[in-house]
């Protein structure tokens, strides 16, 4: 910040003793403390001996013997680019006024200077540099925090690597998005994410704040509900009295037994994480999700779940309307920027909020390349969604060319394909076109077999039936029947039909 | 799907697709070319120009099949022309190949 004292200091250079005279008594007389210059060089000095911070504004003359005004704006700026010059050229020097505003002069005047017009000029550049100071003292507490933020995360991520996945991405230096994990005692894993109202700096203070208070009474043994409780009571009875909502956190807090498996979730406001068995399929989730801290007295309990092997998934609200922005489901952009060689700046440079996302492995460590087999898609068709199968199809079409950029068109055909048809079977044969019914598809992602993975599950009865003889068959004797299995058959590596043939699972090798 | 008008001769009509021939569109198509087969019996052979076509479904293929089992007892056939690998190869195992000529020419 601008020292007081140095508020209202000026310096005033000019190599004519009567202009140098006349321009410091006007500016004494308009209340500045002025210090004279003759020249480029003894200005110079000044400025290096006083500190450019002991100066709110130059006025120079242009014209002098030993460099000219601009040529002492040019070494100034590059010293302190916050403090602001103005100066006086003979009238009609438009070009030498053009080029000193282009160069960042932040006003002029014509000489023999006007009384007025010079204290005009010298109260805007003085408000200018009071202004340049202050957004630079703010850009360097952003930077500060930020710097916070991305030593804890390194500090943290360091010592849950073998677990979890994390792609931090903010927008800027600070942000109200952050995410942190620790090991507490025994072999428990915890993990928290926040996303507090607001994008400036308070928010990313108050982000800190949260994941500090949190890990300590974590560290002391507290449940995650006890902290989410605390700090919403905190942000009730402290932020936002009087019934006026100043600050909210949306809260995900995550507590990983690294030996069984079994997790305790807590989620106050953020998007709804996705749980994924051993195979990668996504579970679905009937998870209770409250609103985020600092709006009601209510705080729900953390919910429980064992899925040995599995994955549990999640993200920012920045990610999700990137997601929708992009017309893929989350998950799909998820993968893509948690992968090690991802090139993020594909899909961040349309981001218009921080992003993170974060994937642990329940119940084993992960390996360096990430877990065995993650998921890519999860999707609930109503029964009677088959008008809308191109668009169903361009949907998983976008959804795998994010998730796996590197896809070959061929086998994009054949994946494509096979999904059409299951899809189709699913929607005519299982749901009867009904929107009583549904059909779930789900992708998987198996990165060491690099092998892609989709189940397609309808709720209708299914039917017995023998798809090789079937084949032969339909071949020969040109039935229409079952073709589309066929066509899933020859296109996958791998069909396999269970569940009286409600639940179709094909693997692709890539 | 539109199609563009067919060409028709005395003994060859030629349909062509402007697209993927699928699901969402194979019940015009097939309308279409009942109109064609009816509208003059002299006809020998029926060509489906698929050369635009990047994907067919099984619904595609159930058209495809239709035709040839329409065409085969009153002695006619059936060419097929593609351009894509992957649709040729899609006739190849469903063995629609064994049924009608496929021909595989460049697009267009």
């Amino acid at each position: 910040m601008t020292p007081p004292e140095a508020r209202r200091r000026l310096l005033v250079v000019d190599d004519d003793p009567n202009s140098l005279f006349i321009a410091q008594r006007h500016l004494l007389n308009a209340g500045y403390e002025v210090a004279a210059a003759g020249d480029f060089v003894p200005a110079l000095e000044i400025l290096e001996r006083e500190g450019t911070r002991s100066f709110v504004a130059v006025v120079t003359d242009y014209c002098m013997p030993g460099g000219t005004g601009l040529d002492l704006l040019r070494r100034v700026r590059a010293m302190d680019a916050t403090l602001s010059f103005v100066i006086a050229t003979a009238v009609g020097e438009k070009q030498l006024v053009a080029e000193s505003l282009r160069e960042g002069a932040s006003g002029f005047v014509d000489k023999p200077i006007q009384p007025e017009l010079l204290r005009d000029s010298v109260a805007k550049a003085v408000q200018r540099t009071i202004e340049q100071r202050g957004v630079q003292q703010t850009v360097s507490a952003a930077r500060a925090v930020g710097e916070s933020q991305l030593a804890l995360l390194g500090l943290h991520t360091a010592a849950v690597l073998d677990r979890i996945q994390i792609v931090y991405l903010p927008l800027s230096d600070a942000s109200g998005d952050f995410v942190s994990s620790f090991r507490t005692a025994g072999d428990r894993v915890v993990i928290l994410a926040s996303d507090v109202s607001g994008h400036d700096l308070t928010a990313a203070y108050k982000s800190l704040y949260f994941h500090g208070l949190a890990r300590g009474m974590i560290e002391q043994g507290a449940p995650i509900e006890s902290v989410f409780r605390r700090f919403n009571d905190m942000l009730l009875r402290d932020w936002n009295h009087g019934g006026l909502v100043e600050t909210s956190i949306a809260a995900l807090g995550v507590e990983i037994e690294a030996t069984s498996g079994r997790l305790a979730m807590l989620n106050c406001g953020f998007p709804h994480p996705v749980l994924s068995d051993a195979g990668g399929w996504a579970v679905a989730q009937d998870a209770v999700c409250g609103s985020p801290l600092g709006w009601f007295e209510d705080v729900p309990g953390a919910i429980t779940a064992s899925t040995a092997g599995g994955v549990l998934s999640f993200w920012s609200d920045g990610l999700e309307a990137l997601a929708d922005r992009l017309e893929v489901d989350p998950l799909a952009v998820a993968h893509r920027l948690l992968a090690p060689e991802a090139d993020r700046e594909a899909l961040t440079c349309y981001a218009e909020d921080d992003i993170f996302a974060v994937r642990a492995r329940l119940g084993h460590g992960i390996a360096p390349t990430g877990p065995a087999a993650v998921p890519l898609l999860r999707q609930v068709l109503s029964g009677d969604a088959l008008a809308r199968i191109d668009d169903l199809q361009a949907f998983w079409e976008r959804c795998l060319r994010v998730a796996l950029p590197d896809l070959d068109e061929e086998r994009l055909f054949d994946v494509m394909l096979g999904l059409r048809e299951a899809v189709i079977n699913g929607l005519k044969h299982g749901c009867h076109a009904s929107s009583e019914r549904s059909v779930v598809i789900l992708a998987s992602w198996r990165a060491a077999s690099r092998t892609l993975a989709l189940r397609i599950k309808d709720d209708g009865a299914g039917h017995d039936f023998d798809l090789g003889a079937h084949e032969a068959a339909a071949a020969t004797s040109l039935l229409a029947e079952h073709r589309g299995l066929v066509l899933m058959r020859n296109l996958a590596g791998r069909l396999d039909l269970a569940e009286r043939g409600t639940q179709v699972t094909m693997e692709f090798s890539l | 799907m539109n199609t563009p008008p067919p060409t028709q001769s005395s003994s060859v009509i030629t349909y062509v697709f402007r697209g993927d021939l699928l699901s969402t569109n194979a019940a015009a198509a097939q309308a279409e070319l009942s109109r064609l087969m009816g509208a003059d019996d002299r006809w020998k052979t029926i060509v489906l120009d698929l050369r635009a076509a990047r994907i067919v479904d099984s619904v595609g293929l159930n058209l495809i099949v239709s035709i040839i089992r329409g065409a085969r007892p009153a002695g006619r056939s059936v060419r097929v022309v593609v351009s894509n690998q992957n649709v040729r190869r899609v006739l190849a195992f469903t063995r629609i190949d064994q049924h009608a000529e496929v021909v595989v020419e460049e697009d267009r």
